[in-house]
């Protein structure tokens, strides 16, 4: 005895002619219009995941311009500490390789 | 079990719209008839089985390969019929009703219910049951559930629910036997 037959003959349960499969088609296509209508990329998660990167990004990039800062000073810094230790002729002949020659 | 480990598949795939496919293939029907002898209406069985596919899509992303296929969905079906039971029951409390679980008040006014094609002695002993007997013995006996898959879907004791399940089929017996 089938599920229907079973639940009709036995409890009196009835369906509407050709119920199941076309509620089984109707049930299939309202999740698919469900997810069309609000697509996945614009959901609230995609939303919050896209602004944390953003954020992320601007205190990289923020991070990399002072550490950028930084590493100009402390060239400086060592250039002169340096020119203290080692004699003046050195320091020349240093400097001009270093940044005299390198701009021309 | 073949068809399930095929979705099994679709789902670690990430194919999730193929696998709701194939689970209404297979239990689309079952559902159905679940979720219709907790609701016992057919339109409110409608509106509980479309909430149903929307609970198993959302779900089926996180689905924990913890329990089968089959009683996971059943369980999602479970868990929205009783939802959209507490709803009635509460209506129906300010409503000023008082048979709230009545099943033939239900019954009769759904247009797709026929008594007269009912066996009569069985039905009306199955409406005398205590609900949780009542549910027991239709997830047995109708929808052919194991002791185990019932426990799963119903977070119930599996001891109480057999106790609970040969009480009402000795009653059922009993009212049939008288009656007839």
């Amino acid at each position: 005895m089938n599920k229907k037959h079973l639940h009709k003959e036995q409890l009196g349960y009835e369906v509407p002619e050709g119920y199941f499969e076309s509620s089984k088609n109707d049930m299939l296509s309202f999740l698919k219009e469900k997810e069309t209508k609000a697509p996945r990329f614009f959901g609230t998660k995609a939303i919050l995941t896209t602004t944390a990167l953003g954020i992320l990004a601007f205190a990289f990039l923020l991070v990399q311009k002072q550490q950028l800062t930084n590493y100009e000073i402390n060239t400086f810094e060592e250039l002169t500490i340096e020119s203290l230790e080692v004699s003046d002729e050195a320091f020349d002949d240093w400097f001009d390789e270093k940044f005299v020659f390198s701009e021309v | 079990m073949q068809q399930e480990d095929h979705i099994i598949e679709q789902l670690k795939g990430k194919q999730y719209d193929r696998a709701v496919k194939a689970i209404s293939e297979l239990y689309h029907e079952m559902l159905y008839w679940h979720i219709r002898k907790l609701v016992k209406r057919h339109q409110d069985a409608d509106d509980v089985l479309q909430n149903t596919y929307i609970r198993i899509f959302k779900g089926l992303k996180s689905f924990g390969y913890r329990s089968s296929i089959k009683t996971w969905c059943f369980r999602i079906a479970y868990n929205e019929s009783m939802r959209l039971l507490q709803k009635q029951q509460k209506l129906a409390y300010t409503n000023g009703e008082g048979e709230l679980t009545d099943h033939l008040n239900n019954l009769t006014a759904d247009p797709y219910f026929d008594l007269d094609s009912a066996s009569f002695a069985f039905h009306e002993s199955l409406i005398k049951l205590p609900e949780k007997q009542q549910r027991i013995f239709q997830m047995k006996y109708f929808d052919e559930l194991t002791f185990d898959e019932i426990a799963e879907i119903t977070t119930w004791n599996k001891n109480s629910i057999k106790t609970a399940f040969y009480t009402a089929k000795e009653k059922i017996i009993i009212h049939v036997k008288a009656t007839v």
